[in-house]
């Protein structure tokens, strides 16, 4: 009997760090598909300091998405650091721009926060590694 | 020794040490015997939290509760409570209470083998874990973190599921070894109030555990927390796991401040005593469970993988180590990560602490007439380092943790977000801690804490070893101190560097 709980509060331990392990993993990082994402950055390579992102939204026709709502945000990679913000505007139809001040040399993580007109969000992240002050 | 004394110009043992215990509410809490659990279930309620968040939270270390609170909350205040009060955090610690709920369904039933009764494999796993950090950039990585703190929970139960006692935390547990280590320079120590008790002390309940007969144990009124034994007895509360006989215990070094023995003692004669931080590198008598600290190149060994750890530690966040790496990587053709990080490792914690204890071993030989053999001197030295090193623990996790120490409320506010709980508005993003210029004196002044305190103990060894001259002895030792003080202070003004990964890989 107690041979027998041992082995079901054991066997449910398991299957709970299973569980959590399978959900974990599954996660994705909320983009859509049939969206074509590009930026570019000034300067051409970022560095510490105040940066400006362009951002190009198309449809997988090419089509340019305008309208759509692009604020930028962007971590450092250690825990402790507080992150910036920074709201771009749009240029052109499907263009959108925005300057964001990296105040830390190091890694970031910068994330573009995206919402159509159509409601539906998405994030877009790009890595930064190893910012030097010029 | 007497408690009280005839002449009132002496004062009595009693008054002058500070013990916890005898504070009002504080030691009366302590002394309960469920104080333990009370303590370890927030903090076991904590990890499943940043084992959840680690997990199914956000991916971004800054916004997640395991990275978070594991490397700049529970670090930070690890190190800080050490150095203000002594080894509570493994009397909190939430792998114990695990522990202990598993062993109410599986008994240990093996002793730890005898061959492994050292801290070999707990040095090895310090140093895995100060490799894998660097390695998979653990800091970054909430679900690594997270990992981390499932793998603990796993190695406690298993190890402590087979072997009896406290075997995880004396041989395995890599935290245990660095708050045994570091927790030699806490003020405050587990010791007996009064030895002339212990000599009349026929039970010595505070190593065997106070225990009561089968048949005593069955009459009405017995209590049911008691846990069974195959010599006829039951134990009511054990005594020390650790091996540490009170009357006999030097030091903190493998106290997990766990208060069994005060709760064993019948005559109430365990105290948690002020002392003189570091007093115990300082001396070499016999400890109860331990031996000859001079004997114990294990332990040593220990000392000075967390001394240079501590280095190595902070050398990977720093700018310069971008440039060690591009250079490394060219000379050797490498690929990969792993492999350079190995050379560093082996570096600055195997070459270069043989070469600065090798040669200042063979200096106090040949100045200071020293009669030992390097390698005895070597171990004995050792022990002089660890006030360096844990300045610079200090002085790194401290300035995380002071500079960090409001993100929590950010974090802990998203995260509530995300199960729709909105708690004070959106979540202050901007709410950091204090700023780095106030916090680097602070880390300049642990680091000259340190210095001064391995200057000291390394005097007093070479006043032991080497009588005649002991300035002759001391003076390698005070090269190497200055090397190492010298080394921790360059690091600690490097620009930091927030790095994701070695090689950007
Ligand atoms: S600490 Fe208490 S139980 Fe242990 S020997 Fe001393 S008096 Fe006895
Ligand atoms: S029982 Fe052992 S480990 Fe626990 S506080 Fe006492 S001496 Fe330290």
């Amino acid at each position: 009997m107690v041979r027998n709980r041992r082995w079901s509060v054991g066997f449910s331990v398991l299957v709970a760090l299973a569980g959590l392990y399978a959900i974990g993993c599954s996660k994705s990082p909320g983009a859509l598909r049939n969206i074509a994402f590009t930026y570019e950055s000034d300067p051409k390579s970022p560095r510490a300091g105040l940066n400006t992102f362009t951002v190009t939204l198309t449809r997988a026709s090419g089509q340019p998405l305008a309208g759509a709502h692009v604020s930028l945000e962007a971590d450092m990679s250690h825990a402790g650091m507080a992150p910036v913000f920074a709201e771009a505007r749009e240029l052109a139809p499907g263009r959108y721009q925005g300057t964001i001040d990296l105040n830390m040399r190091g890694d970031w993580v910068v994330l573009f926060h995206i919402k159509l007109t159509s409601g539906e969000t998405f994030d877009r992240q790009v890595e930064l590694r190893n910012l030097q002050a010029t | 020794m007497a408690t009280q004394s005839s002449n009132p110009e002496v004062l009595p043992l009693e008054a002058a040490h500070f013990d916890l215990l005898r504070v009002p509410l504080i030691g009366g809490f302590l002394r309960w015997r469920h104080s333990r659990t009370i303590l370890q279930v927030p903090l076991f309620l904590v990890a499943v939290v940043m084992i959840l968040h680690g997990l199914l939270g956000p991916t971004l270390a800054p916004k997640n509760l395991a990275s978070v609170l594991t490397w700049i909350h529970f670090r930070g205040a690890l190190v800080l409570v050490l150095l203000c009060a002594g080894n509570f955090f493994c009397l909190a610690c939430p792998f114990m209470l695990v522990r202990n709920a598993a062993r109410r369904l599986f008994r240990p039933r093996f002793p730890w083998p005898r061959a492994l009764r050292n801290k070999w494999i707990s040095v090895a796993l310090f140093v895995v874990i100060l490799f894998t950090y660097e390695l998979f950039s653990l800091w970054s990585s909430p679900w690594w973190t997270a990992s981390l703190a499932i793998a603990y929970f796993v190695a406690v139960l298993f190890i402590d599921g087979l072997f009896k006692h406290a075997s995880f935390c004396k041989f395995v547990c890599p935290i245990g070894q660095f708050n045994f280590i570091a927790s030699t320079l806490s003020p405050l120590e587990v010791q007996v109030r009064d030895h002339g008790v212990c000599d009349r002390c026929r039970t010595k309940d505070c190593i065997r555990g106070r225990r009561q007969d089968r048949i005593e144990q069955a009459a009405p009124g017995t209590k049911s927390h008691a846990t069974g034994n195959a010599n006829g007895f039951v134990i009511l509360q054990r005594g020390c796991e650790l091996a540490l006989f009170q009357p006999q215990k030097v030091g903190n070094m493998d106290c997990t401040f766990c208060l069994d023995c005060v709760h064993a003692c019948p005559h109430d004669n365990v105290g948690v005593r002020s002392r003189l931080p570091g007093a115990e590198l300082m001396v070499n008598p016999i400890r109860s469970g331990i031996g000859y600290f001079s004997r114990r190149k294990d332990i040593a060994a220990l000392a000075l993988v967390f001394t240079f750890g501590a280095l190595v530690n902070a050398f990977g966040m720093v700018s310069p180590v971008y440039a060690v790496e591009a250079w490394l990587t060219r000379l050797l053709s490498l690929s990969h990560a792993a492999p350079v990080l190995g050379v560093i490792f082996a570096t600055f914690l195997v070459v270069e602490p043989a070469i600065l204890l090798g040669a200042a071993a063979w200096l106090t030989r040949a100045l200071g007439g020293s009669t030992l053999r390097l390698v005895p001197l070597a171990v004995r030295y050792s022990y002089a380092l660890v006030p360096l090193g844990f300045g610079m623990w200090l002085a790194h996790y401290g300035f995380h943790f002071l500079t960090g120490i409001l993100t929590i409320v950010p974090v802990t506010q998203s995260a509530l977000a995300n199960l729709g709980v909105h708690l004070f508005g959106a979540p202050h993003w901007t709410w950091t801690g204090m700023p780095a210029r106030f916090v680097q004196p602070m880390e300049l002044g642990f680091l000259l804490l340190g210095f001064a305190g391995s200057l000291f103990i390394s005097y007093q060894l070479a006043e032991e070893d080497c009588a005649p001259q002991p300035m002759r002895a001391f003076l390698p030792w005070a090269a190497v101190c200055l090397l190492i003080g010298l080394a921790s202070v360059w690091l600690m003004f490097q620009p930091m560097e927030m790095r994701a990964m070695l090689m950007g890989g």
